[in-house]
């Protein structure tokens, strides 16, 4: 059996597939814990006031495994008790589906929440992750304005 | 000495490619050096924003290279 050179790698925190908030839940699950909580990113319809179709992720994979993993490791270490669990998603994502998940055990929740808020905030200006809007007339990256493309067809 | 130049995004799809490899460039060579060779071989360059990652981490202009390095142009992030 051949396997696609992609198909090998094993990423801790990036994922082509539905997220399984279930299994990353599962994750810090912990009866030491009396709080869990949970941050989803969904896809929206509207960007800017213009209708989206879908979003699509692209990362490093390499490093932005490796910038969750330090992001995962600073929360757990900043709050005391806190067991972190995040997964995001590569490839297209339609709207209505998370896009990325962090999950926060803490024995209470203010640091459930505290540390789930800084950890989606960090990601989001650390992780090497790039989302793609495909609108009805093109696509483009967010935050590189001149990157929109025109649909080839339209 | 040579290096891998990795491509993501809005870079990419303007390159055209997913990877510049460079070859036989001379030492040494700080990552602004590289960037302003990169900007003058691919004008368009200049006028998008990116910071660079040498071996996966942001790097300083004035850092100095090493043969083998894994330098990546990365545009504006927008996980999440």
């Amino acid at each position: 059996m051949t396997v696609a050179p992609d198909a090998r790698k094993q990423w801790h925190h990036l994922t082509r597939a539905p997220i399984d908030v279930g299994a990353l839940t599962a994750q810090v699950a912990d009866v030491e814990a009396g709080a869990i909580c949970t941050f989803l990113g969904t896809a929206r319809r509207h960007s800017e006031g213009k209708e989206v179709n879908l979003l699509r992720y692209e990362a490093y994979p390499e490093m932005a495994d490796r910038v969750i993993a330090e992001i995962v490791a600073a929360a757990q270490a900043r709050f005391a008790g806190a067991k972190v669990a995040v997964m995001h998603r590569l490839g297209d994502c339609p709207l209505g589906e998370a896009s990325v998940a962090v999950v926060v055990a803490a024995p209470h929740r203010g640091e459930a929440f505290a540390a789930c808020r800084e950890v989606i905030d960090t990601l989001k200006t650390k992780a090497p992750i790039w989302k793609q809007e495909e609108f009805r007339d093109g696509t483009a990256w967010v935050g590189d304005p001149g990157s929109f493309q025109p649909r080839r067809d339209a | 000495m040579n290096l891998r130049v990795l491509l993501f995004a809005g870079i990419a799809e303007r390159a055209g490619t997913r990877e510049w490899p460079l070859l036989d460039l001379e030492a040494p060579l700080t990552v602004g050096a590289l960037v302003q060779r990169l900007e003058r071989d691919h004008p368009f360059l200049r006028s998008v924003p990116y910071v660079v990652a040498r071996n996966q981490a942001v790097v300083r202009a004035d850092e100095v290279l090493s043969d083998g390095d894994e330098v990546a142009l990365l545009p504006p992030l927008s996980g999440g």
